[in-house]
């Protein structure tokens, strides 16, 4: 009988270290970066004035913040498209045995190793006007980071590249789990490769794609190194997603309510994604 | 002659399969086969309107550069103490939380399951401002504590660790509670044996996340002693335009300890995640 | 019209294996031809070559006289039905069925017609809106069958297409397949590892082992005219019993001992085989094969004569098996497993001795060294 008593409490000690990890680093901070953003603080980010919901509707009205959403929505929509259509092609053509193999697809996964912050170092060399690879080999004299034009597809293309590795390892997954032989039922009923890629290989991964476009998403909205080594938010904000914004509001000009404000609409923008996703998911993709 | 006909068709198909891959390869790898190279050339070969791919004069003078301007070896040792940290801290966390998740019994346990899964909803920009704010006033900057203790936990890790465990039967608890086996016996004796593929992934996984990391170092170190690498090697960047090649040298030597980790744990990795996330 | 010819057509994989040597085969329209042999015996392969599924390494393939080793799979007019059924997990039914009429570009309504008139044939009207994974493994079967059907191919090809099935739904799906046979009037090139299935559906048999074809003749003559030891033991069930015997010859009747040596029992063969062994093996060791039910106990032998030729054999049953229609009586002679049928009124039990007698017109006799049958009969039976 003590053994029982003993047992109703155990279990929770289990729990008790990620628990406390959770609660102050992530339930304490979630919520009072809501309570934030209610208030008006000082430059030690103490709450010193209720302003309700100023800071949203402030934020709602500043060109600069709707600027931001539409620059992050830019931004995200590049990069998944980008990095899951990369992984895609490179899991495809790792698909079947061939000589080598184990070197490519380390190779096509290998971006996930690499840190955003290396990998933003190596794209402004490369993207450099006088010396970098990219103007030399196209023969072009682009000032690609300083010019509002280019500058967000250069930081979406990097950032899709990094995030391509680990779609890689998510759709080779997928494709391992197709059966082979159906795609031999298909050659003998006649489908082509490119009909046997539409109509089996797609819809077979139509279950890890869900998944891999939702992971995908909420990642790409949390780009913030190679904007912050990169262009800074610039030019003319041009880059300025809504990270970098809190960043720049929280650390540089200490309005850490109008900061806290943009993470809540953050959030909710990335749950309301997610939400929707899983809602069309359940919709279309009935077994 | 039918034979080498047949060989020969199977030799053009594998040929332009491995040249798709070559060209693909190639592309995706540019950057770092680039840096590379940079990493080597002078810096004078460098400032040429010439396309100079590879260097002429190969040196390793950027290493030792990079060593010298700024102290990138305490960095580097940083970083390793943080990622391994969190790492370890992560196994031993998430590995506890997964065993009460699937072999004990208690109230609430299924929401506190749905509490920790939510937690992976939340991104961490809608935490880190008031992170921020707690450890400044908690006096905890610019330390070893600060950069580890946040990321101890990882809802992922608990679900993953969750998914592998769900696949043994509650028999195989049952039974070593009958041979008068403890819980933490179990967790490390039988658990922890059992579920080395899935702590192999997501060992090499926090790894490579942790030593990658940037917001949060970024804004809670400040010394030299205490900077990880990834902010350490963004200061090379702002030291003068005349030694990008010395940047590019501490780049190559960050991105070696992430590659080579992923390089040799990339099997565990594949089999360890996808085993168990697949399937559920 | 389809005919297809395989000339010493062999499979060598890369480590210079062969899977398949040297098949030489002609199938001619409307046969129903099987390939049978115990797994890793090529048949698979075979059939996988004659689809287009697997490169030819050697030799050559002719599909109504044309040359095909290097037509695509798509373009030889031929449906599989595979193992584990291969249907598409994405597509409902529906789907599957008329997946390869869709391909083809054929009207939509007349799709809709043919899967209709296949669902109904294969009563699986009712289930057209569902996916595979709803399905119970018979209803995936008869899916994959009507997909094989619907395109009226020249030849349908099936890799195991019972194996996955329960015993009572096999023998089902197998009258259901000699019936579709007959309806379709196609040749079906079928693969299975089950020599009652062979047996049972095929016009034509083609027993295979390590890649090599054993022999290629219609059933009734696969099993009264085995070419040779194996094809012998591996057709019939239970399998052909096997004693080593010695061949002499005593007042000019040839006599066999068997055990290989004079200690051992007496058997007098007669007729046209006992000529055979006494001008070809006098004096030599040959292994005598007996089907179990050609074997009989002392009093049914002696109703039919069969006692003079030879001494009973004294054996202790180890196993029984009453199957209705009849009994199994197991024993073991010449450190062989050997079974005897007899009538189910026997009642012998186990542990229980019992004489038997062979009906000495149906003992086959094969080279011990070449494992050829040595009354083997070219053109016994014309196909």
């Amino acid at each position: 009988m003590h053994k029982k008593k003993k047992g109703s409490l155990a279990p929770y000690g289990y729990l008790l270290p990620c628990m406390l990890v959770f609660a102050v680093f992530l339930f304490y901070p979630f919520f009072k970066t809501i309570y934030l953003s209610f208030y008006k603080t000082d430059k030690m980010g103490q709450a010193k004035l209720f302003v309700g919901v100023d800071n949203y509707t402030e934020l709602l009205s500043s060109p600069s913040f709707l600027n931001s959403l539409k620059v992050t929505l830019i931004f995200v929509g590049i990069v998944v498209v980008g990095s899951m259509l990369l992984g895609l092609i490179t899991a495809v053509l790792c698909n079947k045995a061939f000589p080598g193999i184990r070197f490519f697809s380390t190779a096509y996964a290998l971006p996930m190793a690499i840190a955003s912050s290396s990998a933003a170092l190596i794209f402004k060399l490369m993207l450099h006007p006088s010396v970098g690879i990219v103007n030399k080999l196209l023969g072009l004299d682009i000032n690609w980071l300083s010019n509002p034009e280019t500058a967000l597809y250069c930081v979406a293309i990097l950032t899709a590249w990094l995030n391509s590795g680990i779609n890689f390892l998510y759709f080779s997954a997928g494709l391992g789990n197709i059966d082979n032989t159906i795609y031999e039922r298909a050659s003998v009923d006649g489908a082509s490769g490119v009909q046997q890629f539409f109509h089996l290989t797609l819809p077979g991964l139509s279950p890890i794609m869900f998944y891999t476009l939702v992971v995908n998403i909420i990642q790409a909205f949390q780009s913030f190194g190679q904007i912050k080594i990169l262009t800074e938010g610039g030019p003319n904000e041009t880059t300025n997603v809504i990270v970098y914004s809190i960043y720049r509001d929280a650390f540089f000009n200490y309005r850490f309510g109008s900061a806290a404000a943009q993470s809540v609409v953050l959030f909710f923008i990335v749950m309301l994604i997610t939400l929707v996703m899983f809602r069309i998911e359940k919709k279309g993709g009935k077994p | 002659m039918i034979n080498t006909k047949a060989l020969r068709k199977r030799r053009i198909n594998t040929g332009i399969r491995v040249l798709i891959n070559v060209i693909t390869a190639i592309i995706v790898l540019i950057p770092l086969l680039y840096a590379v190279s940079i990493a080597f050339m002078p810096s004078g070969e460098l400032f040429t309107m010439d396309l100079n791919l590879f260097p002429k004069n190969p040196t390793i003078e950027n290493f030792k550069q990079a060593f010298a301007s700024v102290p990138l070896l305490r960095f580097i040792v940083n970083s390793f103490i943080m990622a391994a940290c969190i790492t370890l801290g992560q196994i031993i966390t998430c590995s506890l939380a997964a065993f009460a998740f699937s072999f004990l019994e208690f109230k609430g346990k299924g929401v506190l399951f749905m509490v920790v899964m939510a937690t992976m909803m939340v991104p961490g920009e809608a935490t880190i401002i008031s992170n921020y704010l707690t450890v400044s006033q908690l006096g905890m900057l610019d330390t070893y504590s600060v950069l580890i203790v946040p990321y101890l936990t990882s809802a992922m890790g608990i679900f993953l660790f969750r998914q592998f465990y769900s696949t043994f039967p509650i028999s195989l608890y049952e039974s070593a509670k009958l041979d008068g086996c403890s819980n933490l016996k179990f967790i490390v004796r039988i658990l922890i044996p059992l579920t080395k593929s899935a702590i192999g992934a997501m060992g090499v996984y926090t790894f490579i996340n942790a030593w990658n990391m940037y917001m949060w170092p970024l804004l809670v170190t400040g010394s030299d002693e205490m900077r990880t690498v990834q902010i350490g090697i963004s200061m090379l960047d702002s030291v003068d335009s005349q030694s990008i090649t010395l940047m590019i040298a501490g780049v190559v030597m960050v991105i070696i300890p992430s590659i080579s980790i992923f390089i040799v744990g990339q099997k565990q990795l594949i089999r360890g995640m996808f085993a168990g996330a697949v399937k559920g | 019209m389809s005919e297809i010819t395989l000339k010493n057509v062999s499979k060598i994989y890369e480590n210079e294996q062969y899977a398949v040597r040297n098949v030489n085969l002609e199938i001619q329209d409307k046969e129903f031809v099987i390939l049978v042999g115990p797994s890793g015996c090529g048949k698979s392969t075979t059939l996988r070559m004659i689809a287009g599924l697997e490169e030819i390494s050697d030799g050559e393939l002719y599909i109504d006289g044309e040359f095909s080793n290097y037509c695509e799979p798509k373009d030889r007019d031929m449906s599989m039905v595979f193992q584990n059924y291969a249907l598409y997990p994405n597509m409902t039914v529906y789907g599957n069925l008329a997946y390869a009429l869709k391909i083809r570009k054929i009207p939509k309504d007349e799709i809709k017609k043919r899967v209709h008139e296949v669902a109904k044939i294969l009563e699986i009207e009712h289930l057209l809106d569902r996916k595979p994974s709803a399905l119970s493994g018979g209803q995936k079967q008869r899916v994959a069958m009507g997909s094989a059907i619907i395109r009226k191919p020249k030849v349908f090809l099936m890799d195991e297409p019972l194996s996955n099935l329960d015993a009572k739904l096999r023998t089902q799906m197998r009258i259901e397949l000699a019936k579709l046979h007959r309806n379709l009037e196609t040749t079906i090139i079928y693969v299975t590892h089950d020599q009652t299935e062979a047996m049972t559906l095929g016009t034509k048999i083609v027993v295979m082992k390590d890649g090599f074809v054993q022999q290629v003749a219609p059933p009734a003559e696969i099993y009264n005219n085995p070419a040779n030891l194996f094809v012998a033991g591996f057709i019939g069930a239970p399998s052909m019993n096997f004693f080593d015997a010695w061949v002499s010859v005593e007042d000019g009747r040839t006599l066999l001992y068997l055990g290989g040596n004079e200690l051992g029992k007496k058997i007098y063969l007669d007729g046209e085989k006992g000529e055979i062994l006494q001008r070809e093996k006098n004096g030599e060791k040959v292994i005598l094969g007996i089907r179990p039910e050609d074997i009989y106990e002392y009093e049914e032998a002696k109703q039919r004569g069969f006692e003079k030729n030879s001494v009973g054999l004294e054996e202790t049953v180890i196993a029984r098996e009453l199957l209705g229609a009849e009994v199994v009586l197991y024993f073991q002679a010449q450190g062989r497993n050997q079974a005897v049928r007899l009538k189910p009124e026997n009642e012998t039990k186990r542990g229980e001795s019992i004489s038997f007698y062979f009906d000495t017109e149906k003992l086959y006799a094969f080279d011990i060294d070449t494992q050829q049958n040595l009354f083997y009969k070219e053109g016994f039976i014309h196909a």
